[in-house]
């Protein structure tokens, strides 16, 4: 099972931003520093019905836990989602070289973009993060936010923290 | 190079889009963190840096992006409660053959109708305050005259809560530099620069304050204007 180290995240992906970043996964893994969390992903291409099954293990930052007293009073929807964001794109970054590009404000929230090879075809990644333990529920959240974007290529995606479940559709 | 709050910089590292794209996505982060952590002030002026950011993106990659950078400066606007670029944004849509007619853009501009009078009162309310302050000139007693400017004050960050952080952080700059509170007067020169980074008269104020009281200081919010303006900035102005 392939590891991902948020240690590096600062260099990997330089448009998240770490002090957020790495306090909002460490708290919604309910994990310490230095200590790794386990997620299985269920990656459905388009209206495919059987998922891919990929694993792969988050390696939280020593860095991270000072700031988490400041997140935990904040809405734990937005830091749940940052927090998914980081571990669909650490999926998305070891089996497609893909990674955040941009971040923007949408309604609700905040949208992130995937880079791709071709600069002029953006790639919406619509995520949605659960403290719970289904993922296909918080995937259905997740589709329905990306058929409301405008976007050339939608990923909806989900993170249920509750059962370090994922899953993943590639919409269009 | 000069920053705000806990840590945030004004600028990008260059005016390259891919960086300007990386400085506005990192501002929208720490508006959203600053939004429960921080004074609103503070979060409201982070997303009016990043709506800065947003419109700057707009309009020098025209055609691209264009209805993201739309409703994420629409939503940024309502972040900062800065509804006169929420205008300025709907203005660019009917502008705009692609979103000229967009179902968001009525009910933005609704929107953005109901909610301007307040931001044109609020600025009136702090025009006044600061009127209030500067006829209080003839009071010799320091200390009543440091309690009048921590009372405006006060009322300005009232209006900082709900309102645009441009006029409030002028506002509360105004009133330090005339008491001399320079701590402060630094914070909100630098807040002004968070929202309007490119905004010559602004990188001017600051470096003239930061070199009454550490030259060094000002050199370098100086030379971080010139890589990023050029070496003649200032002639601008």
């Amino acid at each position: 099972m392939p590891d991902y180290h948020l240690a590096h995240l600062k260099a990997d992906q330089p448009c998240l931003w770490l002090p957020l970043a790495l306090p909002a996964c460490l708290l919604a893994c309910r994990a310490t520093t230095g200590q790794s969390t386990t997620f299985e992903l269920s990656r459905f291409d388009g209206e495919q019905e059987t998922p891919t099954k990929i694993s792969l293990s988050i390696v939280h930052a020593d860095d991270a836990a000072h700031k988490t007293p400041a997140l935990l009073a904040s809405a734990s929807d937005e830091w749940l989602r940052v927090a998914a964001a980081i571990v669909i794109s650490a999926f998305l970054r070891n089996s497609s070289g893909q990674r955040i590009k941009r971040v923007s404000r949408c309604e609700g929230g905040l949208a992130f973009y995937l880079d791709t090879p071709d600069d002029d075809e953006d790639w919406l990644l619509s995520v949605v993060g659960s403290s719970g333990d289904d993922a296909g529920e918080a995937l259905e959240r997740a589709t329905e936010q990306a058929n409301n974007t405008p976007c050339a290529h939608k990923i909806a995606a989900a993170v249920a923290f509750g059962s370090g479940k994922a899953a993943l559709r590639v919409l269009s | 190079m000069m920053n705000y709050a806990f840590g945030v910089e004004p600028w990008p590292r260059t005016l390259q889009k891919s960086d300007v794209e990386q400085h506005k996505s990192v501002l929208i982060q720490q508006a959203l963190l600053a939004r429960q952590n921080e004074p609103r002030l503070v979060a409201r002026t982070l997303a009016r840096g990043a709506l800065y950011w947003e419109r700057w993106l707009l309009d020098k990659d025209p055609g691209r992006r264009e209805q993201e950078r739309v409703i994420s400066g629409l939503e940024l606007a309502r972040d900062a409660g800065d509804w006169k670029e929420a205008e300025l944004l709907l203005a660019h849509c009917e502008g705009s053959k692609r979103l000229a007619l967009a179902p968001f853009v009525t009910t933005w501009r609704e929107i953005v109708r109901e909610r301007l009078p307040e931001q044109v009162e609020n600025e009136q309310r702090l025009e006044i305050a600061f009127q209030r302050f500067r006829n209080a000139k003839t009071i010799e007693d320091e200390t009543a005259r440091a309690d009048l400017a921590r009372e405006v004050m006060a009322d300005a960050k009232e209006i900082g809560e709900v309102g645009s952080p441009v006029p409030v952080n002028n506002f509360l700059a105004r009133i330090s530099v005339s008491l001399g509170w320079n701590d402060e007067a630094e914070t909100y020169y630098t807040a002004l620069l968070v929202c309007r980074p490119l905004w010559i008269p602004y990188i001017v104020q600051l470096s003239e304050h930061q070199a009454k009281t550490d030259i060094k200081h000002a050199f370098h919010t100086i030379e971080a204007a010139k890589t990023m303006l050029g070496k003649d900035f200032w002639l601008a102005t």
